[in-house]
């Protein structure tokens, strides 16, 4: 009897595994319906400086390397494998072949070199200049000197050859950025400045159509090297305002989006909807900057009083519940950050230092803020937090694009700015938050620590050097107030499945999605 | 009237002259150059340097003065610098989905707000004008991200009459939400406009002749007082025209117009000076046009109105 039982339970069990198995079994077909809160400027890669500009053009082409669907990790993409020698100066990668431009035309490492190429031209007025500069010839391509960028030489039709000017061992990881990505030279040659309105590559989307300001819409490349992606097509719709589009979201119009700020509670406590929210630590760290050129700022006591006065963990928890109190640079869940940062929250302490530096009365500053919702507000809890401690801080808001200039300028004695991950490595963060061409900072031994950052290829010693220098800058009087990490509430509709949430804005091509039609 | 139009319209040229000269100069003074926008986070001193000494942005103010009025008096706005679009094929995309918008809602608004207006005036001081003119207040101090907001939530999500925002296949039911939104502060002011005038028309000595001479009230009001109230009437009506023409920001946004207004909006926060110049332009010649077909209208509404 028990034998029997066991039998069926069994049986019964497998039925249900194979049934619950099946499934889940990705279904191919269907259209998938997104948004975004502004148009893209471009899709043409060699001017993808915004993140949603980037994160469109990944759909359309494909890069030499990737970031990984399910990690951060740099996968090969067009390039199958590579070799890396001479210290990390010289790069041979070996490329696909059969992979096919959505035109027809096969993909060749002459591709490579124009796509490269076409950023240094000086006609093209590429912003992306900065992230492959390391690579030999491009300073003298940039000034019109040579046709080309000379450090990159095309071996055969399979193989391409990348020298660099010094070693630079993040070399790789620059290569997941749009900037990178491939385009064919005839496309590019008979659309001229329009090509970004028929852009043509050989990632898993085909663009289609796009109204601008409305919608963008994608359909499947059915030739896709990888495969096809499970999806028919995609539809993006431009919907500006947060509100509205929760509003069609709940109406089923889309099928994912972002949770606003304002309706994130009422959608975190519905039950029905629990299982389909989603909550990702972004890589992300806002701070309050305070610029050593400014008196009294120079002085790494006032420094740290300021860093005392200032509770980030109550702004935090009184502002964003959802988001992360910062202690350092790194964000959470990224490696690189110090296990020796702390929250540090002491007015007591805070008045002492003011004390010692000379500044019992306190003084008074300006505080540049832009005139964002978010800005504002913090901008106030400083105010507030300071003025407990003698400091007088006068709010200047202006609208981004003044703020920001000015900020750029170095005229903002101290600013409410954030720095976003173009890639998950702690040198990002430090190189543009720590060198000495930022805009508060200068000090030579954390150039030199960069540089020996900049020059290995082992995350570890990165990642040991990062810490060093977080330890560094803290004793020496670091002059960022560490605030905060984001994360982005996201929600989906039932029917959606897949590897949907990406950390990198650069990682998703959407072949990982797929609708369930049963659900739908 | 031929000589005064002719006038009129070389009178044009200088305004528009002088409102690409005031451009110039705003967008010169201003901080901030399209550079920061386009750099983003990456805008560091020889990046900033470099890309506009590219885009040319670094020649003195006279030659880049220069180089903008004489490819404008050619018809070329120039290009984005974000986008590397014409400015032109831009707007000729945005434009007549303004137009669809604000003609509509000029439409909605004149119906409803000189239709509530004569019969608050006819029905002076009876519960029907207070209730009228209560209403009018109401929409007039509603804040339109509000009131659209509301009207999504009620036509849209609760009642499922109206799609909530965009402009879909182009079909009627996308426009009357935003239409509505935009029109009801216009309705509402015409209404309270049109009492007012029609209030003074109607104590006018020819009315009271016309009442002697044992014209029925209603030829009264709709023949001889809705004709001379249209003449001031219709000044705010075009006014109102060439405003929404010029964009309407807030409801374009909140329901994903993709107008005039929006565009607009967005090359000034990053400070995309060729669409900026170019748009100025476009919504001045707007304006100026309007202003001359009001004039010529009240030829068409008052005969006693001579320009010669």
């Amino acid at each position: 009897m028990s034998r029997k039982i066991i039998f069926f339970t069994f049986i019964l069990l497998l039925l249900v595994g194979m049934t619950v198995m099946a499934a889940e079994k990705p279904q191919y077909g269907g259209t998938l319906h997104l948004s975004n809160d502004e148009d893209w400027d471009t899709l043409d890669p060699v001017y993808a400086s915004g993140f949603d500009a980037g994160e469109m053009a990944v759909k359309i082409f494909d890069g030499l390397v990737r970031f990984d669907y399910y990690s951060n990790d740099v996968v090969p993409d067009l390039a199958k494998s590579w070799e890396i020698s001479e210290n990390n100066t010289k790069f041979v990668f070996k490329l696909r072949k059969g992979v096919k431009f959505h035109n027809g035309r096969e993909f060749t490492a002459e591709d490579v070199k124009y796509s490269f190429d076409r950023i240094y031209d000086p006609e093209v007025a590429s912003p992306g200049t900065w992230v492959f500069d390391m690579i030999a010839g491009t300073d003298e391509a940039l000034a019109g000197e040579t046709n080309g960028v000379s450090g990159i030489k095309v071996l055969d039709d399979y193989t391409v050859e990348f020298n660099l000017k010094y070693p630079f061992g993040l070399f790789l990881t620059h290569l997941t950025l749009p900037y990178g990505l491939i385009v064919p030279q005839e496309e590019v040659e008979k659309w001229g400045e329009q090509f970004s309105q028929h852009p043509v590559g050989t990632g898993p989307w085909v663009f289609s159509s796009w109204e601008h300001d409305d919608e963008l819409i994608l359909t499947a490349n059915k030739d896709y090297w990888q495969g096809r992606p499970y999806l028919d097509k995609v539809v993006y719709r431009v919907i500006p305002q947060p509100l509205t589009d929760i509003a069609e979201f709940e109406a089923g119009n889309l099928d994912y989006t972002t949770v606003p700020v304002e309706e994130r509670k009422r959608w975190v406590n519905d039950e029905e909807w629990q299982d389909y929210i989603h909550m990702m630590a972004e890589l992300s760290t806002y701070y309050l900057a305070l610029n050593t050129d400014y008196e009294p700022f120079d002085n790494p006591k006032i420094r740290k009083a300021i860093d005392y006065a200032i509770d980030s963990a109550q702004i935090t928890n009184a502002l964003f519940p959802h988001y992360v109190p910062a202690d350092d640079a790194i964000p959470e869940g990224m490696p690189g950050g110090s296990p020796n940062s702390k929250l540090l929250y002491d007015p007591e302490r805070a008045k002492e230092l003011l004390a010692e530096a000379g500044y019992a009365d306190g003084f008074e500053m300006e505080l540049w803020t832009s005139t964002g919702n978010t800005s504002v507000r913090i901008g106030g809890v400083i105010q507030a937090l300071l003025g407990r401690v003698g400091i007088d801080v006068n709010l200047v808001k202006n609208d981004w694009s003044v703020f920001y200039s000015t900020v750029k300028s170095g005229n903002a004695p101290a600013y409410y700015l954030s720095w976003w991950a173009d890639y998950a490595d702690p040198y990002n963060f430090l190189k543009a938050l720590y060198s000495s061409d930022g805009p508060v900072f200068d000090k030579p031994v954390v150039d030199k620590m960069l540089e020996e950052m900049a020059r290995t290829t082992n995350v570890e010693a990165r990642v040991e050097i990062s810490k060093q220098i977080i330890d560094f800058v803290r004793d020496t009087g670091d002059p960022f107030v560490w605030l905060y990490h984001t994360s982005a509430t996201t929600i989906k509709q039932p029917w959606v499945k897949g590897e949907i949430h990406h950390q990198m804005y650069s990682a998703d091509k959407l072949v990982t999605w797929w609708i369930d039609q049963d659900l739908k | 009237m031929t000589q005064y139009l002719i006038r009129r319209l070389l009178l044009i040229v200088p305004v528009l002259l002088g409102v690409m000269l005031l451009t110039f100069f705003l967008m010169y003074i201003v901080p901030g150059d399209p550079v920061l926008s386009m750099l983003g986070q990456h805008a560091s001193d020889d990046n900033i340097a470099r890309l506009r000494e590219q885009l040319k942005l670094n020649r003195p103010w006279y030659v880049q003065l220069f180089s903008y009025l004489n490819r404008t008096i050619r018809g070329d706005l120039g290009k984005s610098y974000l986008t590397h679009l014409p400015v032109t094929e831009a707007l000729s995309q945005k434009l007549p989905n303004t137009a669809r918008l604000a003609v509509t809602a000029i439409v909605f608004s004149t119906i409803m707000g000189v239709s509530i207006g004569i019969i608050s005036a006819v029905f002076q001081n009876t519960w029907i004008d207070h209730a009228a003119m209560t209403f009018a207040l109401l929409f007039i101090s509603t804040p339109i991200f509000w009131f659209g907001m509301v009207l999504i939530f009620f036509f849209s999500m609760t009642l499922g009459w109206f799609p909530i925002s965009g402009m879909g296949d182009g079909s009627l039911k996308y426009l009357i939400l935003p239409a509505f939104t935009l029109g009801s502060r216009s309705a509402a002011f015409l209404a309270r406009y049109t009492r007012s005038v029609m209030l003074e028309v109607i104590r006018e000595d020819y009315i009271r002749t016309a009442r002697a001479k044992g014209v029925k009230e209603k030829l009264v009001v709709l023949k001889h007082a809705l004709k001379n109230v249209l003449i001031p009437v219709s000044t705010v009506i075009g006014l109102n025209l060439a405003s929404y023409l010029n964009g309407a920001v807030l409801t374009e946004s909140i329901f994903a117009w993709p107008g005039f207004g929006r565009y607009v909006v967005e090359a000034i926060q990053k400070r995309d000076f060729q669409v900026i110049a170019g748009s100025v332009l476009v919504g001045a010649v707007i304006f100026v046009l309007f202003n001359l077909m009001v004039d010529m209208l009240y030829v068409a509404l008052d005969p006693r109105i001579k320009y010669d």
